[in-house]
């Protein structure tokens, strides 16, 4: 089992594919008894909506800058972080999603919440962010 | 992105040859789709194929649902594999638009 592995990406949608594949691979090499296939895909989207949310909004869309995500295996629980260099995230400015059809966005962060464990967001005072997905681990030793 | 189609009496069965919908190509689906969206009042979206899909991808379904619900036409969808179905249901989407499992089931829903 891998306990540690990163990858940078640039702030570029095309480079979403690229995310979910890593952190599919990553989490493939955690033992079944552990993390299940369902628990995966929700890993594997929960990751997907962070980048998009960070290339959205974090950089506004701006290309070219930097992505850095990594995934690590500790007791009893996986830890990813996902850092950038954009605008902070302000949690207290989302506004709840709404399930009446009547809007196309605004699920992400609802979604990310509820596909892992714990959500933690948090920036340093060189004005990096830092994303951070806890999921624990069910079963096993 | 391309997409097959089929008619059936009325019915416009669309199936998106991809099996990705994400934040990279759900714009891309949206303006692609939107011929037969004007074309047809009752469509069917084949999402057999497709095995991930995110927020921007329910966002852009959602968006040709309300298209065409404003002009009395409807859509309707089947073939979820699990991970799709599951984030219909996390955030409801299974509420507001009919999910089929088959196209036969579908097709005879209208």
């Amino acid at each position: 089992m891998t306990e540690f592995n990163k990858i940078i990406v640039e702030s570029d949608l095309n480079e979403l594919a690229r995310v979910r594949a890593f952190i599919l691979e990553f989490c493939r090499g955690i033992p079944d008894s552990l993390l299940d296939y369902d628990r995966i895909d929700n890993i594997v989207l929960a990751v997907d909506e962070t980048v998009a949310n960070i290339i959205k909004h974090a950089y506004q869309g701006r290309k070219s800058q930097q992505i850095q995500i990594t995934a690590e295996v500790s007791a009893g629980h996986m830890v990813i972080r996902l850092y950038d260099r954009g605008k902070e995230f302000d949690l207290e400015s989302v506004q709840a999603p709404k399930f009446d059809g009547s809007k196309d966005s605004g699920f992400g962060i609802y979604i990310i919440s509820r596909l892992v464990d714990e959500v933690m967001y948090s920036r340093d005072k060189n004005g990096k962010n830092c994303a951070e997905l806890i999921v624990k681990f069910t079963g096993g030793d | 992105m391309e997409f097959s189609t089929e008619t059936i009496k009325d019915i416009t069965v669309v199936k998106p040859l991809t099996d990705v919908l994400d934040a990279n190509n759900a714009k891309d689906f949206r303006t692609l789709i939107s011929p037969f969206l004007e074309s047809s009042a009752k469509i069917v979206f084949d999402m057999s194929g497709i095995s991930f899909l995110d927020s921007s991808g329910c966002g852009t379904i959602l968006s040709c649902l309300r298209h065409l619900n404003s002009s009395g036409g409807d859509l309707k969808i089947f073939g979820l594999q699990k991970p799709v179905r599951t984030l219909f249901e996390l955030i409801r989407m299974h509420r507001i638009i009919e999910i089929f499992n088959t196209k036969e089931e579908t097709i005879a829903s209208f």
